[in-house]
């Protein structure tokens, strides 16, 4: 492996442990909130250029429509966070555990995965935050669409970015059949910051 | 004699952090693993009295790995460093034979205070 490569490999190494610490902590709330384990898939990297977001789905984990939830940042760190919420995920079962009604109504689903996306996002930002010791504040989240792919919603955007990373885990909850994969969406100017930090980070270790 | 120790995690930079927080008055001679398999070959190649291990792992995770420790009734001391703490998961890896359960990030001091409770310093 030559220095270079080497390098990229550190980085990448640590940026994905970084993850998989705050995603650890978003999985300890949402087990909490619904009393129930949650497994965490190991964090993944992708680098998306807007000319192509379908090649994205050439390498996530999960490539089916569901609804889709955003949450934005800004701060040291600028990008959004997209929740994608598998299709098949009994929200009735979701809603008992969170004392909603047994069949909740379509609005009291959106209402959950927004309440579901506040906790995960809010956490792996915050626990982002916290190991690189900056500043992030991130806003209330919204709807992006209530049935779509990620790749098939970017691919009709006008994205505002020549080129993102997209880090990705999956969160499943098997009692109540819920998979939710959660892409941290970083455009390329400030992907260069949170390398810059990584290394800080690992000249430390 | 140093203690032999193995450190299993499949981040390097996971693993250098908890290798710099051991004691540094504490000999020991240090095998790295990358996966569960890794760890279990180094576990019954005589090299880890003492295992950190990680849970979420590709190949092979760290649940599997204490589940085959507990099953061939290994003698060595499992500490789980993890950054999955959720409640079923400490109780889970405590009642598969682990020592005592860390939460990621690792610190010295942490380290130090769990080596110390365990009579291992």
């Amino acid at each position: 492996m030559n220095e270079m490569t080497e390098r990229e490999a550190m980085r990448r190494d640590a940026l994905q442990e970084v993850l998989n610490i705050s995603m650890g902590q978003a999985a300890n709330n949402l087990a909490q909130l619904i009393d129930t384990r949650v497994h965490l898939s190991i964090p993944r990297l992708h680098w998306v250029h807007s000319k192509h977001p379908e090649k994205l789905n050439e390498t996530l984990a999960v490539i089916d429509a569901g609804a889709l939830m955003r949450q934005s940042f800004r701060g040291d760190l600028r990008g959004e966070v997209i929740v994608s919420f598998d299709e098949q995920s009994r929200h009735h079962l979701l809603a008992e555990c969170l004392g909603y009604r047994a069949s909740p109504s379509l609005a009291e689903c959106h209402e959950l995965t927004l309440e579901i996306t506040n906790i995960l996002a809010g956490a792996c930002l915050k626990g982002l935050a916290e190991q690189l010791e900056i500043e992030i504040h991130f806003g209330p989240p919204s709807i992006l669409s209530a049935h779509s792919s990620v790749t098939d919603y970017l691919s009709r955007q006008p994205l505002p970015w020549t080129d993102a990373l997209f880090m990705e885990i999956r969160f499943t909850v098997e009692s109540i059949s819920m998979g939710t994969d959660l892409l941290i969406c970083m455009p390329g100017e400030y992907t260069n910051r949170i390398f810059a930090l990584i290394d800080e980070l690992l000249g430390d270790v | 004699m140093p203690v032999l120790i193995t450190v299993c995690d499949d981040s390097m930079m996971s693993r250098k952090s908890v290798m710099r927080s051991l004691p540094p008055e504490w000999e020991v001679e240090i095998t790295q693993a990358c996966n569960g398999v890794e760890a279990l070959e180094a576990c019954y190649a005589g090299k880890a009295e003492i295992l950190f291990l990680d849970l979420t792992m590709p190949v092979m995770d760290g649940l599997e790995v204490l589940e085959n420790l507990k099953e061939k009734e290994a003698n060595t001391v499992v500490i789980v460093i993890s950054a999955d703490f959720q409640p079923e998961v400490q109780a889970r890896v405590v009642a598969l034979g682990a020592l005592t359960f860390i939460t990621k990030p690792v610190t010295a001091d942490r380290l130090r205070d769990v080596l110390r409770a365990a009579g291992l310093l």
